[in-house]
């Protein structure tokens, strides 16, 4: 700053002259320029956004001074206001700011009329102290609010979205005051008109044009549809657009997920290649009040909803796409299942390393040529390398983990991505299990859809993961009931239950033979009725009643999300009824099979030549004498009815609980225990 | 006194603002001086201005230093059409800025220092928003700056921007006009993003001939938008200079506006125009490669002789040029090949074929060295001209003539295998007088159809699942073609998989399948002269008991010595060359299907359980 230095002795002139001295270096300052009295010390370079304070000089008539003083404030905030607009002009600052700047540029234009009014009335010479102060008090005041907002938005070196609240939250509070609110309302309108632009090309058209990243949808170019099927998670409808909660206005936030699923209608819509061009585009008008623009997305979102569902239902033909799977996954009829089953046994029985899964798939090709089905050929086979039971844990675990409760269900879309974020789920087990169970190619089969889009965005790998763990299950429910088959073909076809030495024996034993022969019927069949009736279980009482009502759901959908959501609660359901949710019990149900295949393995094996191929993996040591067979049974019996009765037991314990739906579940112990043969604990 | 500051003031207002309408017109006077090292004007009077008066009429020499920088862009040299419209519309500009001036300072009006606040406040935004847009770059690249400037928030400066923008977008909208239209380039000072070369001669236009300049994309047109536009010219360009067309398409009846070329999510036009250009040009050339230049018919003729698919006509062809072949490849003549061929086209049902096509066949030898047969040295060859030769390059002939080899080597082992089964037939009837070889002819006939079944299914892989597959593929591929580029592409891409598939690509896996499979046919080959040999011995043999027999069962001794001498040892190596090839052939076969199972390809590790279907080679 100069050295103060007046031009003139002002203790020398008189009240007069120094008043219209005065009145001049206040119209000076109120325009940012030092006057003869009134001087300011240099802002720091650094800080820009410093206050600028005024002195009046000492010399002045101590009356006018204080007149004068109180209308230094006006002079800091225009100060302060005009270096905020040189600043923020700037582009990095956003659009935001840019048009907070221009609108503050124009409410500096009205105070420089006014001014310009003063300076008038001064060449007129109408214009005393008073009056000058009488004439600034409104305007100070609108000034220092607008000063206010400007040095809060320094303070925070707020961009975008805190910007619009900010505005947003001082126009609300300034409603009582007419004219701050207008000059508030003011502002906010044109802070918000470039954003309220990108939001109206999000809705009425699904394109981001956001070159600053102000928009609170983000788009993740990396993501792309190609990559869907390759994708383990839903991550092309989760994450390709993102809801940023840091760029969303307070305004809009109760509005942003419909916000955020219009424009991904949109979008899916493009992207099928369909171009749309029916639409009128609604001017979208900064308002105080939210309900106000709650109406033109409401449209938009209703607009691009049912759109999208048409194309999808009609066009491409879900409905008819969710019958396949459930045809082939959830074996609903059972003709392409028998024969795949007969020609790839033999395949399918070798360690699941060493089988060749084209020829599976020539196999499977083969089974299905009977089928009548249109979209049979998107199947294809999948070979893990963890089974069911590693598979299921591992979902149902990170669903713990992610805070699903002792619900364990798996349901909706916002846990699907944390269920996903610990990382890709299908390429290598967790390092938990070094267990490395040789697999049998039966326990890592299944099956696989390939669908394109826009189909792939329902039918997607976290659908597809839940079908297949279905598919296994019942896969290898099958299996085992066939096995028990074979050993009753086995015995049917009069080849008694003998030892090797046992045929040498006399007709006096015959009675003895006849009592393991009979012992090993009576467990096939408590096996194979154990076996079935869980099948018809998962069958009729859980897939059929949820179909059902999935398909009842589907007449009254109206828009995408709705779809997800009910096909996500036919699968869950289909899940947790059949147990598979459940560990504990899914854990019994395993060691019940376990027992089941191994006691026909056995049978199958017992009357075969000694030396039989060592590469078949059950070892087991074959009884040589009739009273080892007989107690063998004995056993298997023993461990079979125990495994039943736990397994009874904990499913009558385990409806007590937490869904209070129907007791589907009970449901098993009636068709297995009909003729109460069993009995448990919470048994009638 | 007070009084007389305060008039004196007023007085020097009115010089002031004489001075200072100068000054805001950059124009140095008496008071004011241009101080061009510092930012701003300065006043550096003679008589005495207060602080404050400096102060303002300073704060507003701003304005006339931004005038002067602009000033100076305008009078620097301008090389291009948009700066040229650049400068044009800042010229432009600063009139409207005189003009401003001129009603302000009115003389009539009355203007103070103070009040030139409210006059200045929005000019001295204009000028600065535009004198930052100092750079001057050239064409694309300067629209893609004025495009980045215009994305701002405040009202004014889009505003400001943009008419610049719109006028500059003209000459571009202009150029990229002629181009889908007409084929032509006006770009005198290289602004626009397709440039040419016009050093590179007509055959290898479409490859080399027109670039895209990236740099000069404005950055409001899509990458896929640019190239659109380049196709459309060249395609244009293609039909003119190589297929002979001019007809004249009325591809764009109407401009797009140049506010829809960076305004692309308010209005489709400018997108809509070149698309529609797009669609008709490629439309209009597809047609004329497939009418005028019967482009699918050369496909398919393609197939049918480079890649064996006309049967009869290379079965008969194998047949007679077999013993040409078989010579040394230094002893093999063009024209004693070529008659042959002819000969083969007009028994088989190739006679039928356009006029066109036969001519175009022809025989290729390719480079000798001594040790190789007729076998491996003789190509077909389709000689194309014209725009067809744009699609089949020399590179695709070259990749051709490898993959005809192949074919050609795999249809020979196919015909000795069947020669050799021939020989078989025939002499087991004669042969079933010598009991010693039964045991012998039965392992042959074993050995035989071994080898038979394998060159089989080799066969039949090669046929269906790579020839016919990809032939599929390409006619697909062809069907959804739009424009020459996806043409070109899928030539290449259904080349490059024949290619991997029979096993002649670069990849390591590839040329060790492809090493043992040539050994398996050397085995093949040693089989057939091995036969050729025991059918020779046995001959020998019943014609020494024929003569024997003529000569009346006399001197038996010597008989017996001959049978066991001579007859029986010869028969002996043989049988033990037998059992090694037998043996060499099982392990090579094994293990070629071992090498089958882990290649990359899906295809060939299908192969390898087809050809192991029954399980017959097992890993022991």
């Amino acid at each position: 700053p100069q050295k103060f230095e007046p031009d003139v002795a002002l203790g020398r002139s008189t009240i007069v002259e120094q008043e219209k001295i005065i009145v001049e270096d206040l119209l000076l300052c109120m325009l940012g320029i030092e006057g003869k009295f009134i001087k300011t010390p240099s802002l720091s370079l650094t800080d820009k956004q410093a206050e600028r304070s005024f002195h009046i000089d000492r010399s002045l008539d101590p009356t006018l001074r204080d007149l004068a003083r109180r209308m230094l404030p006006l002079c800091s905030s225009h100060s302060l206001i005009v270096r905020f607009i040189e600043e923020r002009i700037q582009f990095k600052y956003g659009l935001v700011n840019h048009a907070l700047a221009g609108a503050l540029r124009g409410v500096l234009e009205r105070f420089y009329v006014f001014v310009g009014q003063l300076e008038t009335q001064q060449n007129l010479g109408n214009l005393t102290l008073q009056t000058l102060w009488f004439h600034t008090e409104p305007v100070m005041h609108i000034m220092e609010v607008v000063a206010i907002i400007v040095r809060t938005i320094n303070k925070g070196n707020n961009i975008g979205r805190s910007v619009l609240d900010l505005l947003h939250e001082q126009t609300q509070n300034s409603s009582g005051y007419k004219q701050t609110y207008d000059t508030c309302y003011y502002l906010a309108k044109s802070a918000f008109k470039p954003y309220l632009t990108m939001l109206e090309t999000w809705i009425y058209k699904g394109i981001i044009h956001d070159p600053y990243n102000e928009f609170m949808v983000t788009e993740n170019k990396d993501v792309q549809k190609e990559n869907l099927e390759n994708d383990f998670n839903d991550k092309y409808w989760g994450k390709r657009y993102v809801l940023n909660r840091n760029n969303t206005p307070r305004l809009l936030e109760s509005m942003s997920e419909m916000i955020l699923n219009t424009g991904k209608y949109l979008n899916a819509i493009r992207e099928s290649g369909i171009d749309d061009k029916t639409k009128t585009m609604e001017e979208l008008k900064y308002t105080t009040k939210e309900k106000d623009l709650e109406e033109p997305l409401e449209k938009a979102y209703q607009y691009a909803s049912q759109i999208l569902l048409n194309l999808v239902l009609n066009e491409y033909h879900l409905l008819e796409r969710f019958k396949t799977l459930k045809h082939y996954f959830l074996i609903d009829q059972g003709d392409y299942i028998v024969q795949f089953m007969d020609i790839a046994e033999d395949e399918l029985n070798k360690s699941a390393s060493i089988i060749n899964a084209e020829k599976i798939d020539a196999l499977l090709v083969v089974a299905l040529g009977t089928s009548i089905d249109p979209y049979k050929d998107d199947l294809r086979i999948k070979l893990f390398n963890y089974d069911l039971i590693s598979m299921l844990e591992k979902v149902i675990t990170i669903d713990r983990v992610s805070g699903g409760g002792g619900n364990s269900s798996l349901s909706s879309s916002s846990s699907s991505v944390s269920l996903y974020a610990q990382g890709d789920f299908a390429s290598t087990p967790k390092t938990s299990d070094p267990i490395e169970i040789k697999l049998s190619g039966l326990e890592s089969f299944s099956l696989d859809y390939d669908v394109k889009w826009p189909i792939s965005l329902i039918i997607n790998r976290f659908v597809l993961v839940r079908y297949q763990m279905l598919f296994r299950y019942l896969f290898y429910v099958k299996h085992i009931e066939r096995l028990l088959c074979n050993v009753w073909r086995f015995h049917k076809n009069g080849r008694k239950l003998t030892t090797r030495q046992q045929q040498k024996t006399t007709s006096s034993t015959t009675a003895r033979k006849t009592n393991v022969g009979d012992a090993a019927a009576y467990l096939r069949h408590k096996m194979l009725h154990f076996v079935q009736n869980l099948l018809y279980y998962m069958s009729f009482e859980v897939i059929e009643p949820h179909w059902h009502t999935f398909q009842t759901n589907l007449k009254k959908v109206t828009n995408i999300d709705e779809l997800l959501k009910y096909h996500f609660l036919f699968l869950d359901n289909c899940l947790r009824d059949c147990m598979l949710t459940n560990g504990h019990l899914l854990r019994l149900i395993h060691k019940l099979m376990a027992i089941c295949v191994l006691f026909a393995n056995t049978m199958m094996k017992v009357d075969e030549p000694i030396p039989f191929s060592s590469t078949t993996t059950t070892k087991t040591n074959l009884p040589t004498s009739e009273e080892s067979l007989f107690a063998m049974i004995y056993n298997f019996n023993s461990n079979f009815t125990n495994q039943l009765t736990a397994l009874l037991d904990a499913i009558s314990r385990e409806d007590g609980g937490v869904h209070g739906q129907e007791h589907r579940l009970t449901n098993i112990i009636h068709r297995i225990n009909f003729n109460n043969q069993y009995h448990f604990h919470g048994g009638m | 006194g007070g009084g007389e500051l305060v008039l004196l003031r007023r007085d020097d207002e009115t010089k002031i603002l004489k001075e200072l309408l100068f000054g805001l017109q950059g124009i140095e006077t008496r008071y004011i001086n241009g101080n061009n090292g510092n930012n701003g004007n300065e006043t550096t009077t003679t008589t005495t201005l207060d602080r404050s008066t400096k102060a303002l009429v300073n704060r507003f020499l701003e304005c006339g230093w931004l005038y002067e920088k602009i000033r100076r862009i305008i009078n620097s040299p301008t090389t291009g059409l948009v700066s040229q419209a650049f400068v044009a519309n800042l010229s432009s500009e600063l009139r409207e800025y005189h003009r401003l001036l001129g009603n302000v300072f009115d003389p009539t009006g009355p203007v103070s220092l103070k009040k030139l606040h409210v006059w200045l406040s929005t000019p001295m935004q204009r000028l600065k928003s535009i004198a930052s847009i100092s750079e001057l770059c050239q064409g694309g690249a300067l629209l893609s700056l004025l495009y980045t400037h215009q994305q701002h928030g405040d009202p004014l400066q889009q505003s400001t921007v943009y008419p610049l923008l719109y006028n500059c977008t003209v000459p571009i909208r202009d150029m990229i006009v002629e181009w889908i239209c007409n084929g032509i380039i006006n770009d005198p000072y290289q602004e626009f993003f397709v440039s040419v070369d016009k050093k590179i001669d007509d055959e290898k236009l479409w490859y080399e001939k027109y670039s895209l300049r990236t740099s000069m994309i404005p950055s409001f047109l899509t990458e896929e938008q640019a190239e659109k536009i380049w196709i459309t010219g060249k395609s244009i360009n293609f039909l003119r200079v190589l297929c002979k067309d001019r007809t004249v398409l009325q591809v764009v009846d109407t401009p797009a506006s140049p506010e829809t070329l960076f305004q692309q999510q308010s209005s489709t036009e400018f997108h809509d125009m070149i698309i529609s250009a797009y669609n008709e040009t490629t439309r209009h050339l597809r047609q004329i490669l497939d009418e005028k230049y019967h482009m699918m018919d050369h496909f398919k003729a393609i197939k049918r002789y480079l890649l064996l698919g006309q049967g009869d006509f290379i079965k008969y062809l194998m047949d007679l040029m077999e013993v040409e072949l078989n010579k040394p490849a230094n002893q093999v003549f063009y024209h004693n090949l070529q008659s042959l061929m002819d000969s083969a086209i007009r028994v088989t049902n190739a006679q039928f074929e356009k006029e066109d096509i036969i001519k175009r066949l022809d025989l290729r030898l390719m480079c000798v060295s001594a040790s190789e047969l007729g076998w491996d040295v003789c190509c077909l060859d389709y000689k194309l001209d014209g725009p067809l030769k744009t699609i089949f390059t020399e590179d695709n002939t070259l990749r051709f003539m490898r993959i005809f080899n192949h074919l050609w080597r795999v249809k020979r082992m196919e015909y000795t295998t069947c020669g050799v089964w021939k020989q078989l037939i025939k002499n087991s009837r004669r042969f079933s007088s010598i009991p010693e070889i039964i045991d012998l002819m039965h392992t042959c006939f074993g050995i035989s159809n071994e080898m038979t079944r394998f060159v089989q299914s080799v066969n039949y892989y090669i046929m269906f699942e790579v020839l016919e597959c990809s032939w599929s593929d390409l006619l697909s591929k062809l069907k959804d073609a739009k424009d020459l580029q996806q043409i070109l592409e899928a030539n290449n891409e259904s080349l490059e998989k024949i290619i991997v598939r029979l096993l002649l690509d670069a990849d390591e896996k590839s040329q060790d399948l492809a090493k043992q499979l040539r050994c398996i046919f050397d085995l093949i080959l040693n089989f057939d002269t091995l036969t050729q040999k025991l059918f020779l011995t046995v001959d020998n043999e019943l014609d020494a008991r024929l003569n024997y027999q003529q000569r009346q069962y006399n001197d038996q001794d010597a008989e017996l010595r001959r049978f066991h001498h001579v007859f029986k040892p010869a028969l002996k190596t043989i049988k033990s060359e037998i059992q090694i090839l037998k043996k060499t052939f099982r392990d090579a076969v094994l293990k070629f299907l071992q090498q089958l199972k882990t290649h990359p390809d899906v295809t060939l590790r299908c192969l390898s359980f087809r050809l192991n279907f029954n399980e017959f080679y097992k890993v022991s």
